[in-house]
């Protein structure tokens, strides 16, 4: 389940469409069926952290939305082992999901390729 | 053979020609201080010393008088954090530049001023130029940078000498707030000063207008274009007047000595010949032993109080609106009641003659020069002119000045401070430190 989980998030880690369109974009649909959002979490949840650069980058991490990671990541396991879905109305919708730890995973690389670039020279 | 070869009149000639050409590695000591003042207000004042060595810095009044209650200590951060990630470059690019070229940037506060100095041989400096400037005025304060940076305000609080909590104290007891605020940040602020707090004070007090660029072994052209490439907020601000208020603050360290420090109100860098009557007076009273290994000077101070075991040094602080002048005196706490006692009383009825003044004019112009000898130095001295007065003066022009000081000027500043409210300030084992009511 699990694993399906993080495929379809690779999937999805796109940006979201622009707003204003009607119709559900083939993206919102494959966010829907991926089900995460059932639990209550979004798409940088499902990182996984026993990964270096997640690691670090949590560190980095507002403390507040830190709090916000770690509270929706226990009732996401609290409720996978009651084999519940919140109630519809608090599921996570695709426009409210936005990436708070992919950007500061990305300066990360950035540093490291500039790290190993410097490297190479000298 | 090899020597026959020197005596031949023609290369002896080219030899010497050859050496006369190199100007010394320090530079020469007469250079001329160009000060201009760019529309935007940012003072620029370039002296070419031909030297090897090249010496920018960038000046700002930023230093921890302009800090508040709520923001205690924040200037001894924002020093600290020099070098960290800036807009444009990390932390990791800016070391690594600056080390492959061979030059050394450092940052340095005092109660009025915070300074970005970057020093190297010239093709280094010109090399580097870009990093410097975005250290000194471009910085983000990424919060974890910051947070990694509290184990140094530990340390440099730890390693703070009880000399130098002296003076702290002093301008506290002195001045209460504004020139008061220590250098160094409180203990209850470690941690606690926000990466939102330190963008703040820097957008607050790192305009055009509170800024000087100061070059040292660089051309004025160089200097003007580092300036004009600032990207500074514009305006002027306003620093809060700090006057002289005087009184006492202890602090019991335990130890074996006391450290206590006696002033009252000195001369604001404005009057620049009260502010140099004032170094006369200093030395005068005797800044401690001229010779090395001899335990005592040959001032007045050292000749009031006597045989006792103690060390002491005159203090001379002048800040742009106003100063302090005193001593500091160190002694063992069971000595200390009878010392502090006649160091005060000598403050109460300071007394110059003409041999102090005159000793005090020699030993403040050999001062003066020795210190102009090392760039770092007279950089320094050239900076915090031209960001406090909107000049600058060289060492040896200070040192030209202080002849036209007359015995008189002396004795008024004396009397400014025999006259005036006194300061007390001590820290260490305070036993037999006497309260200021009971002098």
């Amino acid at each position: 389940m699990f694993q399906r989980l993080v495929l379809l998030r690779r999937f999805l880690s796109k940006k979201p469409p622009k707003p204003g369109k009607p119709k559900k974009s083939f993206q919102e649909t494959a966010y829907d069926l991926a089900g995460f959002n059932k639990y209550g979490l979004m798409r940088d949840d499902l990182l996984d952290e026993t990964d270096h650069d997640v690691q670090e980058a949590l560190t980095r991490l507002d403390p507040d939305e830190y709090d916000c990671r770690v509270f929706r990541i226990l009732r996401a396991t609290q409720l996978s082992l009651r084999h519940e879905y919140l109630p519809k109305s608090e599921w996570t919708k695709f426009e409210d999901d936005y990436f708070y730890l992919t950007s500061i995973i990305k300066e990360l690389h950035q540093e490291q390729s500039e790290r190993k670039a410097w490297e190479s020279k000298f | 053979m090899a020597t026959n070869l020197t005596k031949a009149p023609l290369l002896r000639k080219a030899a010497t020609r050859g050496y006369s050409k190199l100007a010394p590695v320090s530079g020469i000591p007469n250079y001329e201080v160009k000060t201009s003042t760019l529309p935007n207000k940012t003072v620029v004042v370039a002296a070419d010393n031909d030297s090897q060595i090249a010496r920018v810095s960038i000046i700002l009044r930023a230093g921890s008088r302009n800090e508040t209650a709520e923001n205690l200590g924040i200037t001894h951060l924002l020093r600290n954090c020099a070098g960290l990630s800036t807009k444009n470059a990390s932390q990791f690019i800016i070391t690594r530049n600056i080390q492959q070229v061979g030059a050394s940037l450092t940052a340095t506060s005092d109660r009025e001023t915070i300074s970005y100095t970057l020093e190297g041989t010239r093709s280094a400096v010109e090399k580097v130029i870009p990093y410097f400037t975005e250290v000194a005025t471009q910085q983000v304060f990424k919060p974890w940078e910051v947070a990694e940076n509290t184990g140094r305000l530990h340390l440099d609080i730890a390693t703070r000498p009880l000399q130098v909590r002296a003076i702290d104290l002093l301008h506290k007891a002195a001045f209460r707030t504004g020139l008061g605020n220590s250098m160094f940040i409180p203990k209850f602020h470690i941690g606690k000063i926000s990466s939102e707090s330190l963008q703040h004070y820097v957008c607050e007090n790192f305009t055009s207008g509170r800024a000087a660029v100061v070059g040292l072994g660089m051309d004025e052209a160089e200097v003007t274009k580092i300036a004009q490439s600032l990207h500074l907020g514009s305006g002027e601000g306003q620093t809060r007047p700090s006057p002289y208020k005087g009184g006492e603050v202890r602090s019991d360290k335990g130890g074996d000595l006391a450290f206590v420090a006696i002033a009252g109100e000195g001369a604001s860098l404005a009057n620049a010949k009260e502010a140099l009557a004032f170094a006369v007076l200093q030395r005068a009273i005797g800044t401690g032993p001229q010779v090395k290994w001899s335990a005592r000077d040959n001032g007045l101070l050292s000749k009031v109080v006597g045989n006792a075991e103690f060390a002491s040094s005159a203090i001379n602080a002048n800040y742009s609106d106003t100063g302090l002048f005193g001593v500091l005196v160190a002694v063992p706490a069971k000595n200390a009641s009878s010392v502090v006692q006649s160091t005060y009383k000598f403050m109460k009825c300071i007394n110059v003659s003409e041999e102090d003044v005159s000793r005090g004019k020699n030993q403040l112009k050999t001062a003066l020069l020795l210190e102009g000898e090392n760039g770092a130095n007279a950089i320094e001295n050239l900076a915090t002119q031209a960001v406090l007065t909107g000049t600058a003066h060289s060492a040896t022009s200070l040192a030209a000045l202080v002849d036209s000081i007359s015995a008189s000027d002396v004795q008024q500043a004396a009397n400014k401070v025999r006259s005036g409210k006194l300061s007390v300030a001590s820290v260490g084992n305070l036993t037999g430190v006497p309260y200021m009511d009971e002098l």
